[in-house]
């Protein structure tokens, strides 16, 4: 076994070589095959049923400033060698994931992407001055963090948008640029795909308005556009704008609806005028993906506004409402915001809200989705290096570290592991999000399926023809039919159910509510209810039920409420058996860690597979 | 000589001689070791730092304050020392521990990068970590642990296929699982299936109908037709990688050799009669 564990690596290493079997260099473009990407093809898997590639969306390396700060020194170039699989060293300690990645994007911050060049390159101006020097040195966290305080939030404050040491927009085109050659260093068509992309991290008022924003190939700005140049979003689609003028193609990922203030699905915009056909128009254009769940937290909904949902109190971050007034309300939670959406359109015309969702960690250790419950070892540096940090220790103004979770992972449904296939994917919002396991999940809306099929390719196939696929409106005139299909992750237990929640509008009244549609063992009962099930998480070995559940729910579905002139959505949550969360691992690898009490130690993992509308002709 | 040289210890004991020179020779000051000095380099310091912060010049309260704000922490910091409270504490000791390690890897990179021949050596005497992973052809017929009469259905099943019969519309593609998988790396058979599965193929023979073999999935026949074993890569292609694992390796090769070294300086004596024995002398006589 032992000798297998560089197996991985080695295969990606050689993937990148010349002499890789399934890629050769080629001088006549007329015999090109496969997959040509600068001057070389890849024999790349085409596939029409489309296939489910798992990746990261959302990731902080040592560019990242404040990832810098706490201590990471994973670059660009390392996090990718981690999604692959390769063994890098968090914290001190090596470390790796133990499947790889279909794609992957880093997000490093732009905001401070300048500095981080002068921190992280010794020829750089501005290495050696006192406040990199201090950025450099810091023994422990609290350190760090008088350091960051000092350099950058004062700075802030003041005024400043950047530490003194801050050498201009050349620094920051430096740094954009390495991070440029580091995705393309890394792109194995058919294999492993990376994507241009960076976070832009607005915070008026400490309310979360950040946005990852990502790129479809390798016409790019020369530089990111941060929020020290224009902290409202608007003045981020304007930008998005002058981008497409130059042939750019670009769209964006909010994060963190559940610290956002009411600010992510607002009813002004930050001009304080109302929200209106333009700006719905821009907002849905540019905006194509809600970030369900990160390490910061599940943003679906919270149990406080959503009483009804049994599956609601899931890695809700709780704590987060003690630190920069983030209480929770009701408009900061995904469902609120695709319902919101939905009467929008009824308003307006266009909904400004039409989201697909994919999932992510905002790791700040570089370690791409680093998701798996029994491996995780902190994403935030010094903060929660340890299994004492984690069960403890409050991740410095935000909220207790054992509140956090290990983020989340995107699916997208693509015809090959290419970065168009995968960008288009996103793009078209035929995506899902997960709590960490690669359970796939498909979702259709037509007429004319059957109810159940002899082959999956069938399936697949009478999905596409008579209807349509997840992130897509729904335009036939009879009652939609739903077809739902998901499979388990092959190292996870098998699953309980699957649902379909509705959000629509009535009579000017935001509604929402959630059907069982299948479940494992004929649990689902003729009134909508599901008998439910024992499946313990052994608390000693950490251990979950291996005999319960099923490897595979299918079901087509039809809505009893349908009415077609009502605006209204429909997405599937998967959800799987109960497994150990971290916190519990921590606890039988450490007889001296003890988490508090109200700390969850078993969690229900899912898969949230993206809306599909119905949005009636006026 | 030159062996002596390239010996970690020797590279540790000349930084410790500079290390300490530097500071002997630096510190000439007259006042008694128990004052709190603030001598001009101290002062340039620590006005730096506010200005740094506050972007102005001080003023004399200003300067009193953070003066006051050194002193207080130098006195408390001296008198813990005195008092020995540094001692026992684990967040002393970890940090310090840190530092050491941290000397120790310093030195490794101090010692100059490997010829073309000790990379060489040390990629033919560690073949092992060099291997590819095996590629597999295979088909793969899926099981659910439901079905009925399962065992019985999977020899019927093995039979029929062996007998040439195609794969029963029911099972192609089952849970969306290829049913036929070309020339593909242990890494996307572990994707696909789990590990247990990927690494099961191993001990499997060629070329006929067996199993059941278990996934996360559920029960699979399998017919293997090639099987690319594990070989060593060449040299050249993966030259950047030896060098990383040369790194990584030495590294950890000198921190233990300084480890050792410190070990035998300072010895153990484990007294406590619970410490089983064979771990006792592991320690005492490694």
């Amino acid at each position: 076994m032992k000798a297998y564990l560089q197996f991985f690596l080695l295969l990606l290493i050689l993937a990148s070589c010349n002499n890789k079997p399934n890629k050769q260099e080629t001088t006549n473009p007329e015999q090109e095959e496969g997959y040509m990407y600068k001057g070389t093809v890849y024999n790349v898997v085409e596939n029409e049923l489309k296939e489910a590639y798992f990746g990261e969306q959302h990731l902080h390396t040592a560019a990242s400033m404040d990832a810098f700060i706490a201590g990471t020194r994973l670059t660009p170039d390392d996090a990718y060698r981690f999604a692959q699989g390769e063994e890098v060293r968090v914290n001190g300690k090596p470390h790796k994931i133990h499947r790889a990645l279909d794609w992957a994007a880093v997000t490093d911050h732009a905001e401070f992407l300048g500095e981080a060049y002068s921190l992280l390159n010794p020829e750089a101006p501005g290495h050696n001055s006192e406040a990199a020097k201090a950025m450099r040195d810091s023994p422990d966290l609290k350190t760090a963090l008088t350091v960051y305080k000092k350099y950058v939030l004062d700075a802030l404050a003041g005024g400043n948008a950047h530490p003194d040491f801050w050498q201009g927009y050349e620094a920051v085109k430096s740094q954009w640029q390495k991070n440029i050659e580091a995705t393309e260093k890394n792109y194995k068509p058919g294999t492993f795909t990376t994507i241009h992309a960076y976070e832009w991290s607005s915070a008026p008022n400490t309310a979360n308005l950040h946005r990852n924003v990502f790129f479809r190939d390798t016409n790019l700005p020369d530089m990111p556009f941060s929020a020290n140049e224009g902290p409202s979003p608007q003045e981020l689609w304007d930008w998005m704008i002058a981008q497409e003028k130059n042939g750019v193609k670009v769209f964006c990922n909010p994060h963190n609806p559940n610290e956002s203030k009411g600010m992510l699905f607002p009813e002004v915009a930050m001009n304080n005028k109302p929200i209106d056909k333009a700006y719905a128009e821009t907002r849905q254009h540019f905006e194509r993906n809600l970030e369900m769940m990160q390490t910061k937290g599940n943003s679906e909904v919270v149990p406080d506004f959503w009483p009804n949902d049994e599956f609601a109190d899931f890695e809700n971050a709780v704590s987060l409402q003690k630190y920069n007034g983030r209480i929770f309300e009701k408009h900061n939670f995904v469902r609120y915001g695709l319902t919101r959406g939905v009467k929008y359109k009824e308003e307006l015309g266009v909904n400004p809200f039409k989201y697909g969702f994919v999932g992510g960690t905002d790791s700040h250790n570089g370690v791409m989705s680093n998701v798996e419950e029994f491996n995780y070892v902190g994403h935030h540096g010094m903060a929660d290096e340890t299994a004492l940090d984690r069960s403890r220790n409050e991740q410095d103004g935000e909220m207790y570290n054992r509140d956090m979770n290990p983020g989340g992972l995107t699916g997208v449904w693509a015809t090959s592991n290419t970065r168009e296939a995968i960008w288009d994917g996103m793009h078209n919002r035929e995506s899902f999000a997960t709590s960490g396991p690669r359970i796939k999940v498909r979702f259709f809306a037509g007429n004319g399926y059957q109810s159940s099929y002899d082959s999956y390719e069938e399936m697949v196939k009478d999905g596409y023809a008579k209807g349509v696929p997840m992130g897509q409106n729904y335009g036939g005139s009879e009652t939609p039919e739903f077809l739902v299909w998901a499979i388990k992750d092959p190292i996870a237990p098998n699953l309980d159910r699957i649902q379909i929640i509705k959000g629509w509008v009535e009579n000017g009244e935001m509604k929402d509510t959630i059907y069982n549609v299948a479940a494992s063992e004929n649990r689902l009962k003729p009134d909508g209810t599901v008998i439910p099930i024992d499946a313990p998480v052994n608390m000693k070995t950490g251990e979950f039920n291996k005999e319960k559940g099923a490897p595979e729910l299918m079901a087509v579905w039809k809505d009893p409420e349908y009415n077609p002139d009502q605006n209204a959505y429909y997405y599937v949550r998967v959800i799987q058996l109960p497994t150990a969360r971290y916190s519990l691992w921590d606890e039988i690898r450490n007889p001296d860690v003890h988490y508090p009490d109200d700390t969850k130690r078993v969690i229900q993992e899912r898969a949230w597979a993206s809306p599909i509308w119905i949005e009636p002709a006026k | 000589m030159k062996k002596l040289l390239k010996e970690p210890l020797v590279h540790f004991m000349l930084l410790g001689a500079l290390i300490f020179g530097y500071y002997y020779l630096t510190n000439d000051t007259e006042a008694p070791d128990s004052a709190v000095v603030i001598d001009d380099a101290e002062y340039d310091y620590l006005l730096s730092l506010w200005k740094n912060q506050w972007q102005r010049e001080p003023n004399e309260d200003d300067i009193k304050a953070f003066l006051d704000q050194y002193i207080r922490r130098e006195v408390f910091y001296k008198e813990a020392l005195v008092m020995n409270l540094d001692h026992n504490d684990i967040i002393v000791k970890r940090r310090l521990a840190q530092k050491m390690e941290a000397v120790a890897n310093d030195l490794n990179s101090m010692i100059k990068a490997p010829s073309e021949e000790a990379l060489k050596a040390f990629y033919d005497s560690n073949q092992d970590l060099f291997k590819l992973p095996p590629n597999y052809t295979f088909q793969q017929v899926l099981f659910l642990k439901d079905e009925q009469n399962l065992s019985d259905r999977i020899e019927s099943s093995k039979g029929a296929l062996s007998r040439g019969e195609a794969i029963p519309k029911n099972r192609k593609r089952k849970l969306s699982l290829p049913n036929q998988w070309d020339n593909s790396s242990l890494t996307e058979i572990s994707k696909a299936f789990g590990g247990d599965f990927a690494e099961a193929l191993d001990s499997l023979p060629l070329n006929q109908w067996l199993g059941p073999v278990a996934s996360g999935f559920g029960q699979h026949v399998i017919f293997i037709s090639e099987k690319e074993s594990a070989r060593t890569a060449a040299f050249e292609d993966i030259k950047p990688y030896i060098l990383k694992e040369y790194e990584f390796q030495t590294e950890l090769e000198t921190q233990e050799e300084v480890y050792q070294e410190l070990l035998d300086k300072y010895g153990v004596k484990i007294t406590s009669e619970k410490v089983p024995t064979s771990i006792k002398e592991s320690f005492t006589n490694p």
